[in-house]
């Protein structure tokens, strides 16, 4: 025991200066990742796996929501059927102010006989920031959505529309108040609601 | 031999045919489009006659897909009650009429369909109906110039399948064929082949 206690001085200075090496080590490398985690997931990007692609263009705007170099990066694989619905909604995500040519991508999403790609569009165009003449083009793409068979269609139609669209809309969406189904009529009654003109309090 | 001798026999005859699961559905199914949306108009199409022309090119034209039982083997086929190549010139025609593109031959729009079919993927808990596309596409002036040539593939899936029967690649192959045609109509460069075509300007 003495003969322990005899080694063990010695040896402590350099046990504790090794932990904090390991320590600040550690630090070092978790700061790196942090700073360079948006470029490792814009890196995926780029990967020949589709799902690791589909992945970083989920992951992107939830855990980079203010990146600048990431709208940049999405906007090729709207060019890409496999992926255009998951970069649709990655740009939507951004609220990205697209090309028109761009838009018309996203818009071509509507007319899909797959009612995942229509509902991703439709949350993506949600999410746009375009001129006024790119959305009264998205907004004319969206009204015959509203006598679409599928409730979910119609319920993210109306609330894109509550976000796009303008009081000469509310036509469109009124019908549906005498739908049979709650939600329904609770989106298009919230989409008349968001759409109609307030009066100006004097 | 009596009468019921002879029934007897060929019952006994058939015993092993009818044990032997050799059984042999067809399927018929009646491909529909229904276009879902709205469709951007484009302005100065109304002035543009647009003529299309399937050809047939696949090589197997007799069906388009197989019935596979719950062993993975074939047991017939699945037959579409439309003409394919007509089935796709239809939708190519409601899409140029929803874009507000004329009728006539001014500007000729030519198809070779080389793929169209179903094959069933099964999974253990459930299977995947996978159909397969393509078009060679290609646009010519009345005077025959080819302005425009692209061969478009698509693929239509209808997940989680329980019977690999002709509803299932129904879903699939309507899917797949609006694929490959809204690919052909994003392509920037087909609608300009239009207008070009008709020796107009496209449009914005």
């Amino acid at each position: 025991m003495t003969r322990l206690l005899r080694i063990l001085p010695p040896c402590l200075p350099g046990v504790i200066g090794g932990a904090w090496l390991l320590v600040a080590l550690g630090c070092a490398s978790t700061g790196n990742h942090s700073a360079s985690g948006e470029d490792r997931l814009i890196a995926q990007l780029a990967s020949s796996d589709p799902e690791t692609v589909v992945d970083a263009l989920r992951d992107l705007p939830g855990r980079y929501p203010q990146s600048t170099n990431a709208v940049a990066a999405i906007r090729p694989f709207l060019q890409d059927p496999r992926y255009r619905r998951h970069a649709a909604r990655a740009l939507g995500d951004y609220h990205a102010e697209l090309p028109l040519d761009d838009v018309r991508l996203i818009l071509g999403l509507l007319g899909s006989h797959d009612s995942n790609d229509v509902t991703d569009g439709l949350k993506a165009l949600r999410g746009l920031r375009e001129p006024t003449p790119v959305v009264d083009l998205m907004v004319q793409q969206m009204i015959p959505l509203l006598k679409d068979p599928n409730n979910h269609i119609v319920r993210d139609t109306c609330r894109t529309l509550a976000v796009h669209g303008n009081p000469e809309v509310i036509p469109y969406i009124e019908p549906l108040l005498q739908r049979p189904r709650w939600d329904v009529k609770k989106d298009a009654q919230d989409a008349i609601d968001a759409l109609r003109p307030h009066p100006v309090e004097r | 031999m009596n009468t019921s001798q002879i029934a007897s026999l060929a019952g006994l005859l058939l015993l092993p045919w009818l044990g032997s699961g050799c059984i042999h559905i067809t399927d018929e199914i009646d491909l529909a489009y229904e276009p879902r949306g709205g469709r951007e108009v484009l302005s100065g199409a109304a002035a543009i006659p647009v003529q299309i022309q399937i050809m047939d090119q696949r090589p197997v034209q007799t069906d388009v897909g197989k019935v596979i039982n719950g062993f993975g083997g074939e047991i017939g086929e699945i037959l579409s009650n439309q003409d394919v190549s007509t089935y796709i010139g239809g939708i190519l025609r409601t899409e140029l009429d929803a874009r507000g593109f004329g009728t006539g031959d001014q500007v000729k729009v030519d198809g070779k369909l080389t793929t169209f079919y179903n094959r069933f993927k099964m999974g253990f808990w459930a299977g995947d109906s996978i159909a397969d596309f393509a078009l060679d596409v290609s646009v010519r002036q009345s005077d025959g110039t080819v302005l425009y040539s692209r061969n478009f593939t698509a693929q239509g899936i209808e997940p989680n399948i329980q019977v690999a029967r002709g509803h299932n690649a129904k879903a699939a192959l309507e899917k797949a064929a609006w694929n490959g045609v809204n690919e052909l109509f994003q392509d920037p460069k087909f609608i300009a082949a239009l207008y070009q075509a008709a020796g107009k300007e496209p449009p914005q």
